[in-house]
């Protein structure tokens, strides 16, 4: 009969070794290149806001779960950028490309 | 390949299939999900539980549950490679440090699973097997449930 500590401790070091790779992360969220943004469109931002951001900013942007985002003086730029590498609570990358322009575009509008 | 290009080239294969990284993640997830489901239940049947529920012989099964894992497990490395490389290791808040900890250890009892399988689990006391696939289904179950259920329900529910 072999031991069970065996492969408990195979399940320990596997863990200890997936947490330090984690805490390490080598690949960090890519921020998006400014130069190479698309122009965002308000407009068209406001449905994606309303699909993917309102569940935690509200839909007046006043905040819930996430910060209010009316108001807060946040540029299309920053809002992109917070968006592609997270913060908080909020994963990286909940949306990206022209739908990442559009709604960053909405946003500014918002936070002026 | 500069380290900064990975998640960038990670990011847009993904985005050729899903309409972001993160919901990419999520529907992987979410296959993976329904297959410890599957596993679960060919396990119980195994074991000789649920067999009004599960009315397969034991062979059909064993290859169910062996081919299950095999693609569920599959399905998990984009997942673990965007949450460990790239995301790290957070504790924000509850359901980010849950996620977290829970996360570190799904592969540890994988590989733990995986050795007893490679053993012959009838070298091991009769608990080991079914507490090791206990706590892998526990484990990806909680995993589920602080990722893509919170993405479906907090954020949309698409592609």
């Amino acid at each position: 009969m072999r031991s069970p500590a065996v492969p408990f401790t195979l399940l320990l070091v596997v863990a200890a070794g997936t947490f330090a790779l984690a805490r390490w992360h080598p690949f960090s969220p890519s921020a998006p290149n400014a130069a190479a943004a698309a122009q965002g469109d308000a407009a068209r931002g406001a449905s994606v806001y309303t699909t993917t951001c309102a569940g935690c900013h509200a839909a007046d942007a006043s905040g819930g779960v996430g910060p209010a985002l009316r108001g807060s003086g946040l540029t299309a730029d920053d809002v992109e950028a917070v968006v592609a590498t997270g913060r908080g609570t909020m994963p990286a990358g909940l949306v990206s490309g022209q739908e990442l322009a559009d709604v960053a575009a909405y946003i500014a509008t918002l936070s002026e | 390949m500069p380290l900064a290009d990975v998640s960038s080239r990670y990011t847009d294969l993904v985005e050729s299939v899903f309409s972001t990284a993160i919901a990419g993640k999520v529907w992987l997830a979410t296959g993976a999900f329904v297959l410890a489901c599957v596993q679960v239940l060919t396990a119980s049947r195994m074991w000789g539980k649920l067999q009004r529920f599960v009315p397969v012989s034991f062979s059909t099964s064993r290859r169910i549950h062996r081919w299950s894992g095999r693609v569920a497990l599959l399905l998990t490395l984009p997942v673990i490679f965007h949450c460990v490389m790239i995301l790290g290791f957070e504790t924000t808040d509850l359901r980010v440090t849950v996620h977290s900890i829970a996360g570190s250890f799904i592969y540890g009892v994988v590989a733990a699973k995986l050795l007893v399988i490679q053993h012959h689990s009838r070298n091991y006391p009769s608990w080991v097997l079914p507490v090791l696939g206990g706590t892998l289904a526990a484990v990806l179950t909680t995993l589920w449930l602080t990722s893509s259920l919170w993405y479906f329900t907090n954020v949309r529910f698409g592609f």
